[in-house]
Order: C-alpha cells, then sequence, then structure tokens
C-alpha cells in the first residue's frame, strides 16, 4: 500500500481536516457523508456518527478494526461496515470517502450507471463506465455489500438514490476522484440532454 | 425572547452568506423573508419587499398566529416550527408537480415528498410532515426548529428539485419506496438528529 499513515494522531487530524474540506467543497451538507483513512492492515480512523464537521476536533476521530468493527471512543459514522468491506476487498485502498455530492446524485436518483465520456476522467476514476449500486436502504448489509461490488476494478461507484463512494491510495486522491466523479457526472448529463435535441 | 428572535432576523443574511458557499453547486437559494416565533401565539418576521442586507430594526414587524397570513397560518398549525423562510429559489421554482422521494437525504429531512401548494389555503397541507414546500408562484417556503435547520431545509430543496429535473435528461428519477422514505425521515428525526449532542 502506497500511502498508509501509520501515525494514528495524525490520520486523526488528516480525516477531521477532510470532513470540514467535504463540506466547504459542497460534497455534503450538515452531518451527511464521511470519510476515513487506514492506518494499518486491521484499523482504519473514520468521521464519528451524526456530528457536524466544524464542530469537530481530531480527537473526535474513531479507530476502528477493519475486520470485528470494534472501536474505541464514541460512536463512528454509520457507514463503517462500507469503509470496512472496502479496505477488507482491496488492500491498495487507503482513503474512502461518501458524499453527497450534487450531480452525482442527479445520476443517482435516475438509478443509471455514469458514462464516463472523457480520457482525462477516465484516467482518474479507472474505467470507462462508474456503476450505479441498486438501491437499499442506508447503513443495511445490502447496500454495503452491492456498493463494494459496484466499485469493481474502478475508484467510485454511485449508490441509488443515495450519494457516492470514492476511494484513493491517499486522502488526496479520494477527493480527487470525487471533484473528477462529479465533472464526468455533470458532462454526462449535458451529453444525454444534447442526444433529445437531436 | 423577542430581542434574540429579532438578532436571529437581522443576522440572518450575514448568517446564510457565511454558509453558502458549501452550497454553490446546489443551485441558488436567495430568502426573501425570515419569520421567527417568539412565543405560543405570536411571531415577529421581517418586511417583505426589502433585501435582506437592508433589514434593520424598523423592518421588523409583530404579528400573532390567529393572522390569516401565510407564516400565521403555518406557526399556528406547526407547534415545532420555529423558523419560517420564504425563498426564490432556481430550481425549486420550475417544479410544478409533487417531487417524489428521490434521494435518502431528502425523505430524512425534508418528508416523503415534496408538494405544491395550489394556494395560500393549502400551504399547511403541502407542509404537513414535511420541512419545505414549493408554491405555485414560483416561491418557496422551508422551516424548521431554527435559522440552521430551515436554511439546511432550503438548500436540500434546492438540490432535491436540480436532481428532479436535471434528471429527466436520463429517463427521469426512479423514487424510493414511500414506507423506506417515511421510516428514513423517522429514524433521521427520532435517532440520528439527537446524535450530534449525544455522540460526544
Amino acid at each position: 500500500m502506497q500511502n498508509m499513515i501509520k501515525d494514528i494522531q495524525l490520520a486523526k487530524e488528516m480525516v477531521c481536516e477532510a470532513g470540514k474540506q467535504l463540506l466547504r467543497e459542497g460534497l455534503v451538507a450538515r452531518t451527511w457523508g464521511n470519510v476515513s483513512v487506514k492506518v494499518s492492515d486491521a484499523q482504519m480512523i473514520i468521521t464519528p456518527s451524526g456530528r457536524k464537521y466544524d464542530d469537530l476536533c481530531p480527537d473526535d476521530m474513531v479507530l476502528v478494526d477493519i475486520n470485528t468493527l470494534k472501536y474505541q471512543g464514541i460512536k463512528p459514522s454509520s457507514e463503517l461496515k462500507l469503509h470496512c468491506e472496502v479496505y477488507k476487498t482491496r488492500s491498495h485502498v487507503g482513503a474512502v470517502i461518501h458524499t453527497h455530492q450534487m450531480y452525482a446524485s442527479i445520476v443517482a436518483a435516475a438509478q443509471r450507471d455514469v458514462e464516463v465520456l472523457l480520457p482525462e476522467h477516465q484516467l482518474i476514476l479507472g474505467g470507462k463506465v462508474i456503476e450505479a449500486a441498486p438501491y437499499a436502504l442506508p447503513n443495511t448489509k445490502k447496500i454495503t455489500v452491492e456498493t463494494a461490488k459496484s466499485i469493481g476494478s474502478t475508484n467510485a461507484a454511485l449508490m441509488s438514490n443515495h450519494g457516492v463512494v470514492c476511494i484513493g491510495t491517499s486522502l488526496e486522491m479520494a477527493f480527487d476522484v470525487a471533484r473528477t466523479l462529479e465533472a464526468a457526472c455533470a458532462y454526462f448529463i449535458q451529453s444525454e440532454k444534447k442526444k433529445q435535441l437531436v | 425572547m423577542s430581542t434574540t428572535a429579532e438578532d436571529i432576523i437581522l443576522n440572518a443574511g450575514n448568517y446564510f452568506e457565511q454558509v453558502s458557499s458549501g452550497y454553490k453547486t446546489w443551485g441558488h437559494v436567495k430568502v426573501v423573508q425570515v419569520a421567527v416565533r417568539t412565543g405560543k401565539q405570536s411571531y415577529i418576521c421581517s418586511i417583505p419587499g426589502k433585501p435582506i442586507e437592508t433589514w434593520s430594526h424598523e423592518d421588523v414587524l409583530s404579528k400573532a398566529t390567529t393572522s390569516s397570513d401565510l407564516l400565521g397560518r403555518i406557526f399556528a398549525k406547526r407547534k415545532d416550527v420555529q423558523v419560517i423562510l420564504l425563498t426564490e429559489q432556481e430550481y425549486a421554482a420550475q417544479v410544478k408537480e409533487t417531487i417524489p422521494p428521490i434521494l435518502d437525504d431528502q425523505a430524512q429531512l425534508l418528508g416523503v415528498t415534496v408538494r405544491v401548494a395550489k394556494g395560500i389555503d393549502d400551504i399547511t397541507h403541502a407542509l404537513s410532515g414535511r420541512f419545505a414546500a414549493v408554491m405555485v408562484n414560483g416561491r418557496s417556503i422551508c422551516v424548521g426548529a431554527n435559522l440552521e435547520d430551515a436554511y439546511v431545509a432550503a438548500q436540500l430543496l434546492e438540490k432535491t428539485s436540480k436532481a428532479f429535473i436535471e434528471a429527466k435528461a436520463l429517463g427521469g428519477v426512479k423514487s424510493i419506496n414511500k414506507i423506506e422514505a417515511w421510516l428514513m425521515q423517522k429514524f433521521y428525526q427520532l435517532k440520528y438528529s439527537k446524535e450530534a449532542s449525544k455522540n460526544k
């Protein structure tokens, strides 16, 4: 793994700052979304459940065992199972972010896969299609399994009627994937609009 | 209490300015009137028609919830509502039919569907069990337990409206089961929204 953050305190600071960045970039609102980084083969640091990003400090971030889901401190994000599933099935992944970003939400509300039309987007997203996982209620086994499956060999998946999950070897890469996916979704929507005009 | 309520109204413009940058991709929300409950049967509101950045003490009116106007009717019917925002929104203004549950965050925070109120007599029905409604005149009503909640409702209404309209190019939205949407709203209201204070 390229960028595993082994210093737990540093990882907490990075995850805390990443949560605030989600908010600043309009990728989430309120307490929605979540961020994690892997700190060892068996542990990750993740944002807490239901807390406002602006009120968080690094010590509020939660250390979770990826295999047992046991944690120390306050309650972790309710989406922790999805994060753990991604880390368990993809050893190269160092960071996971879950967002409710605008253009991806439009495609997710239509339950469509994203056709990634531009080569530069394909390069960052890791494929020509970003799949939409079938709808399932939040925090259920179905949403965890189906979303992790839909990522496939790419770096993201839509969660139908919900949001997206983006992965990377590092937090920077996961954010880059989220921003690129947003641009790819906007481009895809515009392209579909043009088809209707022809 | 009414001094605090007046502060909320007079500082609302600064607050919206401060937090709106995070929502820049969600569509444009312009708040044209703010009302704050001051008692069981009383509220204060900004006078309509003046830009929010110019509001001063003289622009705040005291009213009773027994008044037959739009704001009075909502406060009288909805005891849980402390703040009402009257807004003009880019995408919500284009909504002419009920938006079904299409996004989880919509269902959790706004309610199962977003209704279009046909007129002032219909507004409390349109808002029943919900925190936002669109009006046929193109304006929207967003409510909450405080200014922050009401403003998030406005932003989420805009995101939901944008998704509903733009998804037409993709073959239209596929909605969530209404019972599941209702369950999500209850879970959000009764459990998740309380974690901010409990999970420390």
